[in-house]
């Protein structure tokens, strides 16, 4: 808007001279302050919702609440999520569009309002580490806008850093999509009831429909991929290579249908003992701490 | 966390079953205060006093708590469950064992 302010000045020349000094810095509301509303909405919707769970008294009462809220979050996150992508389009190059196109993926990741955000970003802000993080944080649970986000962060021109992340990311989105139907398996009525509200009954079947060992490959495919390109990359306390090892062993060993690998160690009192001595036991292998 | 592994326990008392925990505390006297105080009766390993020891490295758990069933050929059957998915699930694989095991 400042823009038509300023041009208009250049045009009119002297004229401009007289216009009311503030002509050009005339402020009508930006998208950015719409979307701040947009937000404030949000945040009121989710903080009425937290409420009532923390009333809630028995897990009865709380387990009905998730149901609730989950459809609720539906019914009002969508449209204000369509809203601000509406909002922040024609501006969408803008460097203060990357907070609304992020806000939407967090907030509303299941919503098609998510997948025009995911686009821009990739049209626009790839350079822009708030895209990556973004992004980042879907691996484990993956969105239709996931891993076309994440290819086209580990094929940019990008630091290295940041390319290694992405790669890892999306052999792990990959690695993921393969497990969900088996965990989407486990959960009871309820609970799975909740997932396919929150994010819709055709993206699950999907999920369900897909080929795992399709997935397998593909995943198995990619680690492989980033080890070669960036093994000895550090990530987090080991190199790319030793995490790819890591998932490539796990892959192979600990999947649902695999013998497991035996366990040997000491117990808390120091004494040798290895998991295989149950055998014959339906086990319960708890990894667990006290932190 | 307790309160779910407890009662795990004790309904399946007989029952050819085992709960068998990886441990990734750093102070070990401590912990074992903390078993005694809890009443924890199943056996933990000790991963090497960190997490990410070696146990946990080599399973490539990056969450905790991570929960695996394992079948009593030591078939890994489902993992990630828990509460009443997971008593479910161990009694369902329970009816697998042969009689008289």
């Amino acid at each position: 808007m400042w823009y038509t302010g300023a041009v208009l000045v250049l045009l009119l020349g002297a004229a401009a001279n007289d216009a009311p000094p503030k002509a050009a810095d005339k402020k009508e509301p930006s998208y950015l302050d719409e979307f701040q509303k947009i937000k404030k909405e949000m945040d009121k919707l989710q903080e009425s919702l937290n409420k009532e769970f923390t009333a809630a008294k028995t897990e009865k009462e709380r387990d009905a609440l998730i149901g609730k809220a989950t459809r609720l979050m539906k019914e009002k996150g969508e449209p204000l999520a369509d809203k601000a992508v509406a909002l922040v389009r024609p501006h969408a190059a803008d460097k203060e569009a990357v907070e609304v196109l992020a806000w939407v993926l967090n907030y509303e990741p299941a919503s098609p309002a998510a997948n025009t955000a995911a686009d821009l970003l990739a049209k626009y802000h790839l350079k822009d580490p708030r895209t990556l993080d973004t992004v980042s944080r879907f691996t484990h649970a993956p969105m239709p806008w996931t891993d076309k986000l994440l290819r086209t962060l580990a094929d940019a021109d990008l630091p290295r850093g940041q390319k290694v992340r992405a790669l890892l990311g999306l052999a792990e989105s990959t690695k993921s999509r393969m497990e969900l139907p088996g965990m989407l398996q486990g959960l009871d009525q309820a609970t799975l009831q909740i997932v396919e509200e929150r994010y819709g009954k055709k993206y699950l079947d999907e999920l369900r429909a897909a080929d795992p060992a399709k997935l397998e490959k593909e995943a198995v495919r990619l680690y492989k991929e980033a080890a070669q390109k960036y093994g000895s990359e550090k990530y987090g306390d080991a190199t790319v290579a030793e995490v790819v090892e890591r998932t490539l062993f796990e892959l192979e060993n600990l999947r649902i249908g695999k013998k497991a690998p035996d366990i040997e160690g000491e117990d808390i009192d120091g004494k040798k003992f290895k998991l295989s001595d149950y055998k014959g036991k339906v086990i319960v292998l708890d990894f667990w701490g006290n932190w | 966390m307790f309160p779910h592994e407890r009662s795990l326990v004790k309904k399946l008392e007989g029952k050819p079953f085992a709960l068998v925990g990886v441990n990734s505390d750093t102070d070990r006297k401590q912990l074992k205060e903390v078993l005694k105080a809890e009443n924890i009766t199943w056996r933990s390993f000790w991963d090497g006093g960190k997490i990410g020891g070696p146990i946990a490295t080599r399973w490539n758990v990056h969450g905790w708590p991570t929960i695996y069933i394992l079948d009593h050929r030591g078939v890994i059957r489902a993992r990630d469950l828990r509460g009443s998915s997971l008593e479910k699930k161990v009694e369902e694989f329970l009816k697998e064992v042969p009689a008289g095991e």
